[in-house]
């Protein structure tokens, strides 16, 4: 995460890149902007999106365990995980007593997040991607760099040359249709053979012990039906209360995140299957925290797990439309990654992320559940910079992780100077009188700008000077 | 089966602690809501339609009686011979009844048995459905074990029988008037449209992984 500036400014130099995310970035946005054509309709879906996810995180240990006790009773395993490492560990052990070779995989950000693919393919057992988007990562061995399109960041001529180098019998094509049919031929066979297929979850409905996926490939109902076992794999936060709760989450989520009234699959999967049923034999669930639990402590960043991962504040943020995902170097790129990441990793990791931003709060606007993206990035910065007080709790892992004492003394300085009108005074005289002795360099600012010069007179003796021969009016 | 228990309790014991003074929300404290939009038989089966053939389904609107002719028409446009479907239900039945110039498979009673038939041998399934939503153009499925979830997945193309009067106006009005809370089955799903993707480049393919036909029969008995 050191290396944040250097890939800022290897992806803002990349021109094809940059071109790629604003055609991307302003696509999605039309497409969100055309399904929500009354305002007042949407700011009061909105308001009800939020309170169903406040109400879900006000009674979340409770929701949990209803939810587990219901998928126990439909017959679904539930696992928790503290860490990446104890949630790539369970679905090893799934793995191990069933012998499996090959773990299908939906998709699933989470797994992003623990590095499943690497720890899997470590030990033995091979991962195969089968959203497109992802396999096509795969094959380049990239990874995402968008949470909802993952491969945004690709052309078609990329994605050709990788099929041609990749696939068996695939020549060149910049047709779409003959590279998905390609991808899907391969993609078949693996489906057909493979031991375990592992998603994500959008939704955890307590009230009924049901996991919702949606989807538009059928990628995700393909590995949750054809192989014998089933894993999903999630973070704690995404339970809701009831049945009830979904239809307005659902209208939210697809139509903030690519504009669609609905995906082509919403999957609901309430047990494994019974007597005389196809699907899996086994279904199991992995809940993970990893350090989600550390911003629900505090009533205001616990707002950050409201998130339904829709990605509409990446795809108006100004700053990750001319970045990309990658530069942010974490698992969930854009404004939600950089309130989120903090406490996945800790500040120490992720100190640079609450500052890429502009707070213009264009993602605020957009968020569906209301999650004041910008109050919590200042807040991360603030939190990033602030010593503790004796006795106090760091509310965040690397609390004061920015903290520098030159930074501190530069504003206790500058706080000292602008609240004495006499300080002010001497310092306004002496940068006029000595703005020749103002450095051609200073670091940051010189590399991408002319430093200005200080101007001959200040603008409080100019004005002084003019209502001295116009009278007092200015 | 819960495992990870020390985990488990760790996390819980977390989260309690987290709460502090929070006081938990009820349904009563929620604001905001949907729109509500209420739609007659008629609007009902038009937004619908509407909806399908925006997401690039095919909708053809017969009656009872004529469905098997239809079904039998569009069959030989495609150049499909046969067609996977459920022999002990009802439309199998009417189908095995009319004897059309297609041939008809079974899905029998063990759906795993047929899964290499459904992989490499099932040009198109005939399925039927739980009902269907207006607003989004979604058809309601339950799979069970004659009409398996793989059924309505694998084929390339995908018919399903909807009754105009199973076409409800929302999701919402689904789960509530069906009683969905009360039970739900192995697998519910919404379908939408044949399956499809925009992940290369943006440009927007049909049949990624699932059917990439979706050809709905509906059947409307008030036109009876």
């Amino acid at each position: 995460m050191n290396d944040f500036r250097e890939r800022v400014d290897r992806d803002l130099n990349n021109p094809l890149l940059r071109s790629n995310f604003r055609e991307a970035m302003n696509f999605l946005m039309d497409k969100r902007s055309s399904r929500f054509p009354d305002d007042e309709q949407l700011q009061s879906l909105r308001d009800l999106g939020a309170s169903i996810r406040k109400r879900a995180l006000s009674k979340l240990p409770d929701l949990l365990e209803q939810l587990e006790a219901r998928l126990r009773d439909n017959g679904i395993r539930v696992h928790w995980a503290e860490s990446p490492e104890q949630a790539n560990q369970i679905v090893l052990d799934i793995a191990r007593h069933h012998g499996a070779k090959t773990v299908i995989k939906g998709k699933s950000m989470v797994s992003e997040e623990t590095e499943l693919n690497e720890f899997l393919e470590q030990e033995g057992v091979t991962p195969i991607e089968s959203d497109m988007g992802e396999y096509i990562l795969q094959l380049a061995e990239d990874k995402p760099s968008h949470i909802v399109m993952p491969a945004i960041h690709k052309t078609r001529q990329e994605i050709a040359h990788l099929f041609e180098d990749n696939l068996a019998g695939c020549e060149y094509t910049e047709d779409v249709d003959a590279l998905i049919l390609a991808a899907r031929k391969e993609l078949r066979k693996a489906f057909h053979s493979a031991d375990i297929g592992l998603t994500g979850v959008n939704f955890m409905v307590a009230e009924t012990g049901t996991l919702v996926l949606v989807e538009n490939e059928g990628n995700g109902r393909m590995s949750t039906t054809v192989p014998n076992v089933h894993i999903a794999m999630t973070g704690l936060e995404k339970v809701i209360e009831s049945l009830d709760d979904l239809p307005p989450l659902l209208t939210l989520l697809t139509n903030s995140a690519t504009g669609q009234p609905i995906t082509t699959y919403v999957n609901m999967i309430s047990s494994p299957r019974q007597q005389g049923e196809d699907g899996p034999e086994e279904v199991h669930l992995i809940l993970l925290d990893n350090g989600r639990t550390i911003p629900y402590a505090d009533k205001e960043m616990r707002q950050t797990l409201q998130c339904i991962r829709c990605a509409a504040c990446m795809n108006h943020c100004p700053v990750y439309t001319r970045l990309g995902g990658h530069a942010y170097g974490t698992t969930y790129p854009g404004p939600i990654g950089s309130i989120l990441s903090p406490h996945l990793l800790g500040l120490e990791e992720t100190k640079d992320l609450p500052s890429a931003s502009t707070l213009c709060g264009a993602c605020s606007e957009v968020c569906p559940v209301r999650i004041p993206i910008p109050d919590l990035l200042r807040r991360l910065r603030h939190e990033g910079v602030r010593k503790l007080k004796s006795g106090e709790e760091a509310v965040i892992r690397g609390h004061g992780a920015k903290y520098t004492h030159t930074e501190k003394a530069a504003w206790l300085s500058w706080s000292k100077l602008y609240s004495s009108p006499a300080l002010y005074r001497t310092f306004a005289l002496s940068a006029t009188l000595f703005r020749g002795l103002t450095p051609s360099r200073m670091k940051g600012w010189t590399d991408h700008r002319t430093l200005p010069r200080p101007a001959k007179k200040s603008l409080h003796s100019l004005v002084k000077s003019y209502r001295k021969q116009n009278g007092a009016s200015l | 089966m819960t495992t990870g228990i020390e985990a488990r309790s760790r996390i819980l014991n977390h989260l309690r602690d987290g709460l502090g003074d929070t006081q938990p929300l009820s349904q009563e404290d929620d604001i905001g809501c949907v729109a509500d939009v209420q739609r007659n038989y008629e609007e009902r089966i038009q937004q619908f339609s509407h909806m399908m053939a925006a997401a690039k389904a095919d909708v053809h609107r017969t009656t009872d009686r004529l469905w098997p002719e239809l079904l039998e028409q569009l069959l030989r446009e495609k150049k499909i011979s046969n067609l996977l479907v459920s022999l002990q239900k009802e439309p199998g039945k009417r189908l095995a009844e009319y004897e059309p110039d297609f041939v008809l498979r079974d899905t029998g009673d063990n759906p795993l048995a047929i899964k290499d038939e459904l992989f490499f041998g099932t040009p198109a399934a005939l399925t039927t459905c739980r009902g269907a939503i207006a607003e989004t153009g979604s058809l309601v499925i339950w799979p069970d074990a004659q009409e398996p979830r793989a059924m309505s997945l694998i084929p390339p193309v995908h018919f399903v029988l909807l009754k105009a009067r199973d076409i409800h106006s929302t999701f919402a009005d689904v789960i509530r008037l069906e009683g969905w809370a009360t039970g739900m089955p192995t697998n519910a799903l919404l379908i939408s449209g044949p399956s499809k993707t925009a992940d290369i480049a943006r440009i927007l393919a049909y049949g990624a992984h699932g059917p990439r036909e979706l050809v709905v029969i509906l059947v409307d008995d008030e036109a009876n």
